[in-house]
């Protein structure tokens, strides 16, 4: 992929940031996010938390990229499909910034918390980070047409929602509550 | 007197507050000494906010920040400290002392956890606050937090001497800690609010991650307010439930009246209940 950088829109001071360094960005965090949500649970639980959240995250993010070159490009808007992967990856950066951060609480709770709560609390964390993720995205790409920026953002919470099902079954959080 | 005597009135009147000029906005600088300073925090926040600009941009600023962190912390270990010795006299004994250490370790310990989702925030935000810049605002806010609860610490006092029962003293805390938690997100709310149009944004997912840290930090710590009649309280309990679920059962229990008025079991006789008798009673 090119070095392509992106004005950052609405910022404050304005901020260039290359997409490679948006990807590793995203993927970084995903996968501290995950293993620290699995850290009080053994090393089986902090590999399958390291990856099962950036395939939440990064995979919702690939999944969702061409629908939304279809909704960009029928909504009349004129951004070339380079300038759509450039603001995805840029959301995908601040996104795994977040979760970047998010990793010390979600150890925090991983260690301290061992009831039904500690699931819903996770699965809160990923949903408003993956919502806020969506948002973002529909805002900037999709700002020319609001009935194509909701079907596509109702889109991509259903993938997430899919995505969220198929990972659950692994979720090791899960099997620590029932025990 | 005739009625069409015309009354001028005197020009010593100051002229209307809608026809004169506004002020210009009082620059205030960080006073020297860390009661002024604790005490510009608690009464003006805005100025409390513009004077650590001011602070920040002199030269010498190290130093003032510095000084100023230490009041901070100051004002962290010792209000919630006191706030805490009140919580715990509601059992009385060790327990004042347990809860004069475990309240501050509350919002020290969640501060540090959260201080990197704050950074995180600001930064995907693009806030124009570098990392010292948040953990100082977040410092700041507790302050005026553990400030508040020393002012309203006389008020859970109250609660406890009206012997409302268990379940309601915990209620006043919850209570008084949601008050202070108001007077805390207006500092931290302001001081975003100058960073950006994103800054609300951020402090509420400041809050939010704040909230459910330090509800799981005091769970993990507790017991705060013990049944006087308990023998024995541990410093803290073992790792089980959360605070959630035990707040729930905490306002059930609250509005049922019967729970802190039945009446206690009989206990087994103990060694110098049994009636005695025999010379060796003598």
């Amino acid at each position: 992929m090119s070095d392509t950088v992106i004005p950052t829109a609405e910022l404050h001071p304005p901020i260039e940031v290359p997409v490679p360094r948006s990807l590793a960005l995203g993927l970084a965090g995903a996968v501290a996010f995950g293993a620290a949500a699995g850290l009080g649970h053994g090393a089986a639980a902090i590999v399958r938390g390291a990856w099962m959240s950036p395939a939440l995250f990064v995979g919702g993010a690939l999944l969702a990229t061409p629908p939304l070159y279809l909704a960009s490009s029928w909504s009349g808007s004129r951004a070339t499909a380079e300038e759509l992967v450039a603001s995805v990856a840029d959301t995908l950066g601040r996104t795994g910034v977040i979760l970047l951060g998010l990793a010390a609480p979600a150890a925090y709770f991983s260690a301290t918390l061992r009831t039904p709560t500690a699931w819903a609390l996770l699965l809160g964390a990923a949903v408003t980070v993956g919502a806020a993720a969506v948002r973002a995205v529909s805002a900037r790409a999709l700002s020319d047409g609001p009935a194509a920026a909701w079907a596509w953002s109702a889109f991509a919470v259903a993938l997430g929602v899919r995505l969220l099902a198929a990972l659950a079954h692994h979720l090791p959080i899960a099997h620590a509550v029932t025990r | 007197m005739s009625a069409d005597v015309a009354f001028e009135l005197p020009a010593v009147f100051p002229p209307r507050a809608a026809d004169a000029a506004p002020p210009p906005p009082a620059v205030v600088t960080l006073p020297p000494g860390a009661v002024a300073r604790l005490e510009l925090l608690l009464r003006d926040p805005d100025g409390f906010l513009g004077a650590l600009d001011l602070a920040a941009a002199s030269p010498g600023a190290d130093a003032t920040i510095a000084s100023l962190t230490r009041a901070l912390v100051g004002a962290v270990v010792v209000g919630a400290g006191l706030f805490g010795s009140i919580v715990g006299a509601h059992r009385g004994g060790l327990q004042v002392l347990y809860c004069s250490v475990k309240v501050p370790l509350i919002l020290l310990v969640t501060l540090v956890v959260c201080a990197a989702p704050f950074v995180a925030f600001a930064r995907a935000a693009r806030l124009p606050l570098g990392a010292r810049d948040v953990v100082a605002l977040a410092l700041a806010s507790c302050a005026r937090f553990a400030l508040v609860l020393v002012g309203l610490a006389p008020f859970v006092w109250l609660m406890e001497g009206w012997s409302l029962g268990y379940h309601r003293v915990i209620l006043a805390v919850v209570g008084v800690c949601l008050v202070a938690g108001v007077g805390a997100g207006r500092l931290l709310f302001a001081g975003l609010a100058r960073s950006g149009p994103g800054g609300t944004r951020v402090g509420l997912a400041f809050v939010a991650v704040f909230a459910l840290v330090g509800a799981q930090t005091s769970w993990i710590l507790r017991p705060f307010v013990v049944r006087p009649r308990t023998a024995q309280a541990p410093f803290v309990r073992s790792l089980e439930g959360d605070f959630l679920g035990a707040l729930g059962t905490t306002a059930r229990s609250a509005m049922d009246p019967r729970i802190d008025h039945l009446p206690a079991a009989p206990r087994s006789p103990s060694a110098l209940d049994r009636r005695c008798a025999g010379p060796a009673c003598d």
